[in-house]
């Protein structure tokens, strides 16, 4: 988070955009003595704020100023406390009540010479002060098809590299997070883990194949930081084979299991294998805190499966599942995600936000996409007592 | 002009809005506004106590500012406010103007 914020920086943007929480949560992070001056928040509303996103509010100096038509006065009187309390970092919330000369901006970028962060109205992107800023951050809220997204943009970086151009990000009692977008550049190489085999067994030569393209698998398991994108057919053995690859993970490692609908568990049961799922119901999952609150119930999981992410699709878009699988990783960064979608085509938008799709079919599973460069493209699927093999 | 009148001037110089938050934090306090013209000092100590000592420092360099139009003394205004003694003082000042 500190990245975005150097020098004196400028975050501007829309009434609910999220503007304070994430000045306030930066600065947090940024020392240990937080000046707060408000020109508008009153100092109870700012408190209740600082305690919402986790914040210990012993930090803060909040210093909520009346609205005053003598503008020159109260910036001399903000100067005044700011001399007196000589914190470490300054909020300036509210920027477009001080005096909007280009002198005043000028003064007030020399007098704050701590990390500062000025928050603003929209309008004040394109004033003097956003001409002054090191750093000028856009903050906007979106939404799409009933989902909401916040979202920062980096216009300005004068100290250093730009950390990126456009980041979504979330506010809650955890803090403000931003959502960093996934690439294959982020995949690991250490394994997290490995299926048992008790339930689908991939025959030796296939095994064999794969270990002559990647010496370092053993047999096939998932990566750090790796996605990999499932396709199931709306026949009853495509939901049975994966519910068996889910339970033949959980023999090895903790897995967390997010679902749209309770089908999982009561699968996985007549197989023998408990499961713990956590149910988000789709017309929550276009809010942060249902995603939230599910990884706080999932923690720490090595592996993590997402079960219904059809629906997601077709309520809210395919923006939203990327934002979906966007989020768990940006929270379980070394953890692998595994997706699976119900009678739904694997269509190119849907395959670029994974480094390996597999569908299935009844007899089959197909690797549709494949960044190891898997040496088979088709494997049988065979069904024996309580195993599937799959085979050349 | 008598001290009394200059910061009836500038009490109504803050305008309505402020003059409104200012005087419902005084009845919540259970004072009275009319107070505040006997006693000027009740001004900052009510400030102060219902929307921070900041907001009070804030009323008193707008006092001084508006009273140096007057040529009154920046010290002596600066106190003018903070208690009945510096009341007296400052009556006595302009009462000498």
């Amino acid at each position: 988070m500190r990245e975005f914020f150097q020098g004196f920086t400028l975050v501007y943007g829309p009434p609910g955009s999220g503007k304070t929480s994430l000045a306030l949560y930066a600065a947090a992070q940024m020392g240990e003595r937080v000046m707060y001056v408000g020109f508008y928040e009153t100092g109870d509303k700012l408190q209740w704020k600082i305690k919402g996103l986790g914040l210990d509010p012993s930090k803060f100096l909040v210093l909520d100023y009346l609205s005053v038509s003598d503008v020159d006065t109260l910036l001399k009187s903000v100067v005044d406390e700011y001399l007196k309390a000589a914190p470490d970092v300054v909020v300036l919330d509210g920027i477009n009540a001080l005096p909007q000369s280009r002198e005043a901006a000028s003064s007030i970028y020399r007098i704050f010479q701590t990390p500062t962060i000025a928050i603003g109205e929209e309008q004040i992107g394109g004033s003097h002060f956003a001409y002054v800023a090191d750093t000028l951050l856009e903050v906007s809220q979106i939404f799409h098809r009933g989902a909401r997204y916040r979202r920062v943009r980096v216009v300005k970086t004068r100290l250093g590299p730009s950390p990126g151009a456009e980041f979504f990000f979330t506010i809650s009692k955890r803090g403000v997070h931003i959502i960093r977008r996934w690439s294959q550049s982020r995949i690991g190489e250490k394994t997290v883990a490995t299926p048992s085999g008790r339930r689908v067994v991939f025959a030796e030569d296939v095994v064999k194949a794969l270990t002559n393209i990647a010496p370092w698998y053993k047999r096939p398991g998932l990566t750090a930081g790796s996605r990999v994108g499932v396709f199931i057919c709306e026949h009853p053995t495509c939901i049975r084979v994966s519910v068996k690859f889910l339970c033949d993970y959980m023999d090895n490692v903790r897995v967390g299991v997010l679902s749209a609908y309770p089908i999982v568990k009561m699968a996985a049961a007549q197989m023998g294998c408990d499961v713990e799922e956590v149910v988000v119901p789709t017309s929550a999952l276009g809010e942060d805190w249902a995603l939230e609150e599910a990884l706080e119930r999932i923690g720490d999981a090595p592996v993590v499966f997402i079960y219904g992410l059809e629906e997601v699709l077709y309520m809210y878009g395919v923006e939203r599942v990327a934002y979906v699988l966007d989020f768990v990783h940006s929270v379980l960064p070394e953890s692998a995600v595994v997706a699976a979608f119900r009678g739904v085509e694997p269509v190119p938008e849907l395959l670029s936000m994974f480094n390996t799709v597999w569908r299935y079919f009844p007899d089959r599973a197909v690797v549709v996409r494949s960044a190891l460069g898997w040496p088979v493209h088709e494997l049988k699927m065979q069904e024996e007592g309580n195993r599937f093999i799959l085979t050349f | 002009m008598e001290a009394e009148e200059l910061f009836r001037a500038f009490y109504y110089s803050l305008g309505l809005p402020l003059r409104s938050v200012i005087e419902y934090k005084i009845r919540r306090r259970g004072g009275s506004p009319s107070e505040v013209f006997e006693k000027p000092w009740l001004l900052l100590h009510y400030v102060g106590l219902e929307l921070g000592q900041h907001n009070a420092e804030l009323v008193n360099m707008l006092f001084v500012d508006f009273v140096r139009k007057y040529r009154i003394d920046s010290k002596v205004a600066a106190e003018a406010l903070r208690s009945p003694e510096g009341w007296r003082r400052f009556a006595e000042y302009v009462r000498e103007l």
